[in-house]
């Protein structure tokens, strides 16, 4: 597992937050989380878009990342005009210390059911290397309940913080080089503007109706 | 100076706006493949050379496309961060929209740091992202001391589980030509810069630069024929109102464009250049024109009458025709591409921001408006008081309606078709001018000139009949057809370049794979686009031009009949309409700050071809 212990290293680098305690945990839950299936399914990320749909976007971003800010009107634009996208959001949070502040904020307000809400507002904050302060600011003005995420913050930080893991392990396992990464469908991709997502996504769907018949 | 080389000049200075605000950094290399970015040891490369005893140079060869942040290099030895200098290359200030200002490098990065032999293992960090696109987590990579190799902290395969992934298939392309990013960047960039406020006081001074082009030039006889129609010489505040009225509603039928462009995805300006759109404003100018002849008083529908409330009901009426004509002139009779028009378009297309869209265009046509409404308030003043003068005014204006109404036609009927129409009108204006009255031998100057302009008139009319009978399209020569009977002379419409007509992306694919390595240089035009009749008349011909264009190949894609494979086609280059110049290098490849839209003069095309020989 030597990917993973290298990426390991520059996360606690950057934070240091999710320090010793984790990264001797057993390697073999680890490996048992980087698998296509939760790749795609795991129960614990979120989802937006048609969680029925029939091609699955897989998202990695980080709340520092320009291009991640860039292209979310076009990744939003683009799932919400066809309709039938499932997306998948995995917190990468691997850009600057705070990324690690804004991944675990935007987790931590699933559990009042507005990730949605959390994430949009995050990823409209121009600029990298935002405060954590400015962070809560913008959460805080999109209707966030900070005393309930908060709490949650506290009350859920183990299962935030293996969320994160398991989203860095299996970018790891990916070889991710950066953000922002999509996966859609059968293809991996990286700075995808409305168009392209429009492109990619009408190639997927035709991928997998060739794969399935 | 002439009101030609005025608007010249005015075209430049938007073209220069719009070029400096393209020219801005972030602009350049958005990659819309999706195509997985470069590992980021062959983005930035580092190596470490011994310059001394005491000193190691680090140095970062970093891949086109790509930079590094100058504030997030930083070098560990053992537990001990070291002092990072300022970094040899050429920082440059980086301003993003969404990034703000950093300090980044591209090319070669280099730091000297201090480090002897047995100094151990250097821990050497450095971030850095993809111009427009993908950035890396921190870098960390271990410089040996002794050896000077660099090694990675860990192996960063991926795992077998990677390659359910793959990159994304070059889809065939719906386009022959790969397009640069163009001029999507207007609105975000204006938008970056200063926001809504910006954006839209940009827009009404691009719409009032535009004002002295041939596209607008036709709402002035029509703007001043609404005015006429009230039959008696109107007050400063009456052609304020009427003139306010025909640019609001001018302003709106923009908006509207924004919002059409937003829902259906298809210019509406371009899809109203139907036989039947055409036919029916025709129809209109032509009722308009009967009603300033004092065949009757035209009423509008009272529902509409009512709506332009608190004015008496003749005033509304005339306030509501007035809104009518201009709404109309602006989709129908100017239908003109501009630079900005296109931008906005894009900018709707790709964003699907209606609002700000729609109203990017609505402060666009106020400013084409802003010269209208001082022309139609201080305008009338020049006109004669009440009188029997008025009407003399009134008629005058409704010939200018009929002939609009021809010139509408025009777009519909053959040309030989046309000129007998001109021939008619010229005619019509030679008995009305009464070129077959009868002079009293006490008649003043004004009669016998009046009937000396009109048998001109006439004369010129039995002219165009007769070139007309003749198979004769062009009301400036028009005998050029028994000229030609009787020399081996052809006299051409004009000395225009020879280019290659497509009609389907294949034939444009065809047709630039087959330039034997020379550029292209793709043509959008279309019969009923004013402004590409004065390219074809004043930029084509010329001599010097003609000799620039010599080394392309000249590609022209034909869209008068707005067909659907048309309509794609303009899509997929991201043209909004014609006049568009696309200049494409031997591979297909569209250079970045080439295209030219809307009004093309000799110098914008010149400097476009110069800048695409150059990239050769």
């Amino acid at each position: 597992m030597t990917g993973l212990s290298r990426r390991h290293a520059l996360f606690a680098i950057g934070a240091g937050v999710l320090a010793t305690p984790f990264m001797g945990r057993s390697a073999l839950a680890q490996f048992a989380d980087v698998s296509k299936e939760m790749i795609l399914n795991d129960p614990a990320a979120p989802v937006g878009g048609d969680p029925k749909g029939d091609v699955t976007i897989v998202a990695f971003l980080d709340y520092n990342c320009p291009f991640c800010k860039k292209s979310a009107p076009d990744l939003d634009r683009a799932v919400k005009e066809d309709g039938e996208v499932r997306l998948v959001y995995k917190d990468w949070p691997v850009i600057r210390p705070t990324s690690i502040d804004g991944a675990k904020l935007a987790l931590a307000a699933k559990y009042q059911g507005k990730y949605d809400g959390a994430h949009h507002a995050l990823m409209a904050i121009p600029g990298s290397g935002v405060s954590k302060e400015k962070m809560r600011k913008a959460l805080q003005a999109a209707g966030i309940d900070m005393r309930r995420l908060d709490a949650d913050m506290k009350a859920k930080s183990a299962e935030i913080e293996s969320i994160i893991k398991r989203n860095m392990a299996q970018a790891d396992a990916l070889g991710l080089t950066g953000t922002p990464t999509y996966l859609i469908g059968p293809f991996m991709t990286s700075t995808l503007d409305y168009k392209g997502f429009k492109q990619v996504i009408a190639d997927a769907r035709a991928k997998q109706a060739g794969a399935s018949q | 100076m002439s009101l030609k080389s005025i608007r010249s000049a005015l075209v430049a200075v938007v073209l220069a706006l719009i070029a400096s605000l393209l020219a801005s950094p972030g602009f350049a290399q958005v990659t819309s493949s999706g195509a997985m970015p470069l590992p980021p040891d062959q983005a930035f490369r580092l190596a470490a050379t011994r310059v001394d005893d005491g000193l190691v140079r680090l140095e970062w060869t970093i891949a086109t496309g790509y930079y590094l942040y100058q504030d997030r290099f930083a070098l560990k030895l053992g537990q001990e961060e070291l002092a990072v200098a300022q970094a040899e290359g050429n920082p440059q200030s980086k301003d993003d929209p969404t990034f703000g200002v950093t300090t980044v490098y591209h090319d070669r990065a280099a730091l000297a740091v201090p480090l002897a032999g047995d100094a151990g293992s250097l821990e050497v960090r450095y971030q850095g992202c993809q111009e427009n696109g993908i950035c890396y987590p921190p870098q960390v990579r271990h410089v040996d001391a002794a050896t000077l190799a660099v090694a990675s902290p860990g192996d960063h395969a991926a795992t077998a589980l990677a390659s359910q992934w793959s990159a994304p298939e070059p889809s065939a392309p719906s386009s022959p030509i790969a397009i640069a990013d163009n001029d999507s960047g207007m609105v975000g960039s204006l938008l970056a810069r200063g926001g809504v406020v910006l954006v839209l006081g940009s827009f009404m001074l691009f719409g009032m630069l535009l004002a002295f082009t041939p596209c607008v030039f036709p709402m002035y006889p029509i703007l001043a024929g609404t005015i006429a129609r009230q039959g008696e010489a109107p007050t400063l505040a009456r052609g304020f109102a009427l003139s306010l009225a025909y640019v609001l509603a001018m302003a709106s039928a923009f908006g509207l464009l924004g919002v059409a462009a937003a829902w259906s995805g298809q210019n509406l300006q371009m899809a109203l250049q139907s036989p039947l759109a055409i036919g029916a404003v025709s129809a209109l100018f032509l009722v308009f024109a009967l009603s300033m002849f004092g065949l009757f008083e035209l009423q509008l529908p009272s529902a509409w009458v009512k709506a332009v409330g608190g004015l008496g009901r003749s005033r509304r009426g005339s306030l509501a025709s007035a809104a009518l004509l201009g709404f109309t002139s602006a989709l129908i009779v100017g239908p003109c591409v501009t630079a900005p028009l296109a931008g906005a378009l894009i900018y709707i297309a790709q964003t699907g921001d209606v609002t700000l869209g729609a109203a990017s265009l609505f402060a666009l046509g106020l400013g084409q408006g802003v010269p209208l409404i001082i022309f139609g308030t201080l305008g009338p003043k020049a006109l004669p008081r009440a009188g029997a003068w008025m009407n003399a005014v009134r008629q005058a204006f409704g010939f200018i309606f009929i002939a609009t109404a021809i010139w509408m036609l025009s777009r519909l009927l053959p040309p030989q078709a046309t000129l007998a129409l001109w021939a008619l009108f010229a005619i019509g204006i030679a008995v009305w001018l009464g070129a077959f009255d009868a002079l009293s031998v006490d008649a003043g100057g004004a009669r016998r000139t009046a009937k000396a302009a009109g048998l001109a008139a006439g004369l010129y009319g039995a002219v165009l009949a007769v070139g007309a009978a003749s198979g004769a399209d062009d009301p400036l020569r028009p005998l050029s057809g028994l000229v030609a009977m009787h020399s081996d002379v052809t006299i051409g419409k004009s000395e225009r370049i020879a280019f290659h007509a497509v009609g389907n992306p294949g034939e444009l694919q065809a047709q630039i794979a087959d330039a034997d390595g020379r550029p292209s240089l793709l043509y959008v035009t279309a019969d009923w686009c004013v402004t590409c009749t004065v390219i074809d008349r004043s930029v084509l011909p010329d001599p010097a031009i003609q000799a620039k264009l010599a080394g392309f190949n000249l590609v022209e894609l034909d869209v008068s009949d707005n067909s659907p494979v048309q309509r794609q086609m303009m899509q997929s280059l991201q043209v909004a309409g014609p006049p568009t110049m696309i200049f494409v290098d031997a591979n297909g490849r569209e250079k970045a700050g080439t295209r030219l839209v809307g009004d093309v003069t000799k110098t914008t095309l010149k400097t476009s071809a110069s800048r695409m020989e150059s990239a050769q």
